[in-house]
């Protein structure tokens, strides 16, 4: 998709470019009266025309069947091309040009290149649909938070009607996890008391008691891993607990599990006394889960059966969340791939299964209802599914856009850049000659300091970019090293100094923008190649984690050399102040690249 | 600023180490040899002697385990210790380091001892490990309330100069050793212990580990073998992060093709789309997190799993050795040797 549209584009400047020199090199052989050459020079401009309205046919049927969107752009852009007769005005300039008519060739000219241009605006028809593309993101995100909380309420609704529909057996399930609960934390109170008996230079027998203790944490989270599984015969509802109590019951055990796992490391660690503090910690959170667990049987055994008709009214009210949602679907623009917005059909169908589990609670048909509510959660979790899916690929989509904005940026300051340095070498090789710096020279100085300025500010806000992504940590901060680092070139080059050094840090400049160039390059391909439908359900990487650890080691090795460069000036004599402005920077610079390792190796833990 | 913080709550912990970690009758001990050196020592004027004992006295009975108790007294004996101590004391260490340096061969085994302690403590607060690490051997602070505090020191000099096993055993002996030390305390010690056995040998912890290795000694201009080596094993471990990486990510992405098929063919057959529990998953990001964390072997695991003292258990040992990179694996089969011989003893 987008390298087509790139191709073209530059095509499409290639022609325009082609007329524009046209266009001035008219002005130059007006007055050495050359008109027959310009004229061979715009006949082949016209044949570059007709050659790409062919190509702008050809790819376009080529395209039809993987990308009616960018098919449909070309056919534009040919129809435009023939609406706006830009061959026939070629011929005519061509005309012109022989018959020495200047003038009027220049006028028209002037007018073909303003329609290719408008030609090339359809073709680039970019800003519109990455609009579009940013607006249906954001409805779909929006779609995706509603469609969660109605899954989120459907489930607490199926839980609640399952275990009324299952009554005995949720109790007994329940007075049954109470009781293990209880032998945990009579064993637990016991190894306790054996822990404050043992002293720490009894090492065998706290290996045993450090054993127990892992023992028993592994029970705790068995315990805790069960809750909510046993008493659900309902499978979409098994595995999260049902009430705010089984939920502090399940906390109060991940916390006593993870005294229990203290305890035991200290008591390996002939610690007791520590030990014996984390294993009461345990004793009180398991105390506090056994009562949260009673609190839970005493509310189940205790729901009465005009419960039904509760849970019937709430059922009706979460029906009619669904109904809203699909009214909000309904005003947002249809998918034109797809019969509706995403996830649309699901939802209705949810809703109408919302409708009859309703009805079965109103007729105390409990058993009918968990069936109806287990066909609304999975019809849910599909229409999430489904939106997350376009979510994935739309996010692909504007991942592909950016990496290629980025290159482009850092291609274009590259190409600067070695223009600058290329003319910083000359001058100093005239400085070098001559023995000093010429008015013109320092003049010239100046305005390669204000370039390298201009890159600067480019670099920075090329950088404020990486930072709204977010994704990355490396590129920032590299690009932020980048920019101080053209900086840095403006101030030496406003000073005149245009020697080794300057050239060393250009050098430096150009090296890390190759690397970014490289980095962005691998990435945008990989992407490319795989059709950009991706299935993240968040904002994807701008770069894979191998490209961010390849900038970190180029980073790294780059003060590796410059401390090996220092080392031999250190072991030469003292620290002058030049050089102890150099080891200051060098410090930095590893401060920073130890910043971003830490950084990345608490992204990646 | 952060640095500074970072050197107060350092201090915190070894400051408050005295008061619990020695017993009271350790402490009244020393306090009595202290005073019976003050009394016979012929070097101190009786003017000298005097003013310190007065000011012994008032400093026990104000309290008696203050971990600068000799110190204070000492500034009455010694004008190079004073005037030492005074910087330490203001935050200004780079001038404690001049100053104590004159008073750290004193014959005084008082004056020494604490030259020492405050001269290590003032270098560990400069990140200068490597100056600190040969001051704070026990046997110079026998006579002085540092000993577990110049301990703790020891470990954090062992842990920043990459002596990790070393370290880890420091740390232990610490929190053996001074069991009625404070909770603080002995979080502290426990914190050294599950940061050092987080730091998995060829993981980026590990790099981080060596970069800041290098920072610390180019900020004092070493840019010698020492730092340059620290370096190129960061660039090294780096090449291999990158290149186990980019075999998972190549992995990665034929899964997803592979995933992305299946999808196809099944919604194909199927017409309609069967929703995953939750949501989310494969995805790029959560992948390429997958694939670096799956680089950093072990990085998950809590530190404390690795802790459990089985010294005659040889399977338990055949499982580490199987399980980690050979450094860790010395690094922990030491680890468990050293345990092993302790209780032995």
């Amino acid at each position: 998709m987008v390298p087509f549209r790139l191709n073209f584009r530059n095509v499409m400047i290639v022609a325009i470019l082609a007329v524009v020199t046209g266009h001035c090199l008219a002005d130059d052989w007006e007055q050495t009266k050359r008109t027959s050459s310009l004229g061979i020079r715009q006949q082949r401009v016209k044949r570059m025309m007709q050659e790409l309205d062919r190509k702008f046919q050809d790819l376009a049927q080529k395209l039809q069947a993987t990308e009616p969107e960018q098919a449909k752009l070309l056919i534009k852009a040919f129809q435009q091309s023939r609406e706006r007769l830009i061959e026939q005005r070629m011929e005519e300039i061509s005309g012109l040009l022989d018959t020495a008519n200047f003038s009027d060739a220049d006028k028209k000219q002037g007018e073909v290149q303003l329609e290719l241009d408008a030609v090339l605006r359809v073709l680039l028809d970019q800003s519109k649909n990455w609009d579009q593309v940013n607006a249906e993101m954001e409805q779909l995100e929006s779609m995706r938070k509603a469609v969660q909380e109605l899954l989120e309420k459907q489930r607490d609704q199926l839980h609640e009607t399952d275990r009324l529909a299952n009554q005995d057996k949720t109790v007994a399930n329940l007075d049954e996890q109470i009781k293990e609960l209880g032998e945990l934390i009579e064993a637990q109170s016991q190894l306790s008391q054996k822990t404050e008996q043992t002293k720490s230079n009894e090492q065998p027998e706290l290996n045993k008691l450090a054993t127990k203790q892992e023992e028993l944490q592994q029970k705790t989270d068995q315990l805790a891993n069960s809750m909510g599984k046993q008493d659900f015969e309902s499978k979409a509802s098994a595995g999260k607990p049902s009430s705010s109590g089984e939920e502090k019951c399940k906390a109060c055990l991940g916390n006593a599990s993870k005294s229990q796992k203290s305890a035991s490391q200290k008591l390996a660690q002939a610690l007791p006394q520590d030990a014996q503090k984390d294993e009461q910690k345990s004793l009180e959170q398991l105390q506090k889960a056994v009562d949260a667990l009673k609190e839970e049987r005493d509310r189940i055994a205790r729901l009465p059966k005009e419960m039904l008709d509760q849970m019937a009214q709430k059922q009706e009210a979460t029906s009619e969340d669904a109904k809203k949602l699909i009214d909000d679907m309904n005003q947002m623009p249809e998918n034109k791939s797809d019969s509706g917005p995403k996830g649309k059909k699901n939802v209705e169908q949810a809703q109408q299964s919302m409708q009859q589990a309703a009805d079965g609670l109103r007729q105390s048909d409990a058993k009918a209802a968990v069936k109806e509510q287990e066909k609304a959660v999975d019809e849910l979790k599909q229409a999430l599914d489904q939106i997350e899916k376009r979510l994935a690929q739309l996010r692909e989509e504007t991942l592909i856009d950016r990496l290629a904005r980025l290159e482009a940026r850092f291609r274009s300051m590259l190409s600067k850049q070695t223009e600058v340095t290329q003319s910083t070498v000359s001058v100093h090789a005239k400085q070098t000659v001559a023995g000093k710096l010429t008015r013109g020279d320092l003049i010239g100085l100046r305005k390669l300091a204000t370039e390298e300025r201009e890159l600067a500010e480019e670099a920075n806000q090329t950088n404020e970019m990486l930072i709204e992504d977010g994704t990355s940590i490396v590129f920032p901060r590299v690009v932020s090293n980048l920019q101080a680092d053209l900086v840095r070139l403006g101030e030496l080059l406003e000073d005149g100094r245009a020697d080794e050094y300057t050239q060393a840090l250009q050098h430096d400049v150009a090296v890390t923008l190759q690397e970014l160039i490289d980095a962005l390059q691998r990435n945008l391909q990989k992407k490319k190649s795989e059709g950009g439908s991706g299935q993240c359900n968040c904002e994807p990487p701008l770069v894979p984690g191998s490209a961010e650890l390849k900038m970190l080691r180029s980073m790294q090795l780059r003060v590796h050399h410059r401390t090996e460069l220092l080392g031999k000036v250190l072991e030469s004599g003292e620290l002058d102040s030049s050089m102890k402005k150099e080891v200051a920077a060098l410090t930095e610079m590893q401060k920073k690249v130890a910043e971003m390792a830490l950084e990345m190796s608490e992204k990646y833990r | 600023m952060i640095r500074l913080l970072m050197a107060c709550s350092l201090w915190a912990v070894c400051c408050s180490i005295f008061c619990g970690a020695h017993g009271a009758e350790d402490r009244l001990n020393l306090i009595r040899e202290f005073q019976a050196h003050i009394t016979d020592n012929r070097t101190f004027s009786e003017d000298q002697k005097q003013r310190a004992t007065k000011r012994l006295d008032a400093l026990v009975a104000d309290d008696a385990n203050s971990a600068e108790l000799i110190a204070d007294v000492l500034v009455e004996l010694d004008a190079d210790f004073a005037t030492g101590f005074a910087s330490f004391r203001s935050g200004n260490f780079g001038d404690a380091i001049v100053r104590l340096k004159m008073s750290n061969d004193s014959d005084d085994p008082y004056v020494s001892g604490e030259s020492k302690f405050y001269l290590a403590t003032s270098y560990v607060l400069e990140d200068d490990h490597e100056s600190a690490l040969p001051l704070l051997s026990a046997a110079n602070f026998k006579r002085t309330p540092h000993t577990a505090d110049a301990l703790f020191l020891l470990g954090i000099c062992q842990k920043n100069l990459l002596q990790r096993t070393e370290a880890l055993q420091t740390f232990t002996d610490f929190l053996r050793n001074y069991p009625r030390a404070s909770d603080r305390q002995r979080n502290a010690a426990f914190m050294q212990i599950e940061q050092l056995l987080q730091i998995e040998a060829g993981s980026l912890a590990d790099i981080y580990q060596k970069m800041e290795f290098s920072r610390r000694r180019l900020a004092r201009a070493k840019a010698n073998e020492p730092t340059q080596t620290q370096q190129k094993e960061a660039v090294a471990i780096l090449d291999q992060l990158i290149m186990v990486a980019e075999e998972k990510e190549a992995v990665s992405e034929s899964e997803s093709k592979k995933e992305k098929e299946g999808d196809k063919s099944e919604s194909k057959s199927k017409g309609k789309v069967g929703g995953k529990e939750g949501s989310g998953e494969g995805s790029d990001d959560k992948s390429d997190a997958k694939t670096v964390r799956q680089v950093q072997q072990g990085i998950e695991r809590s530190p404390w799993d690795f802790m459990r003292d089985k010294k005659r258990d040889a399977e338990a040992l055949g499982a580490i050795k199987e399980k980690y990179p050979a450094r860790y694996r010395a690094l922990i089969e030491q680890y468990y040797r050293s345990l092993q011989d302790e209780t032995e003893r």
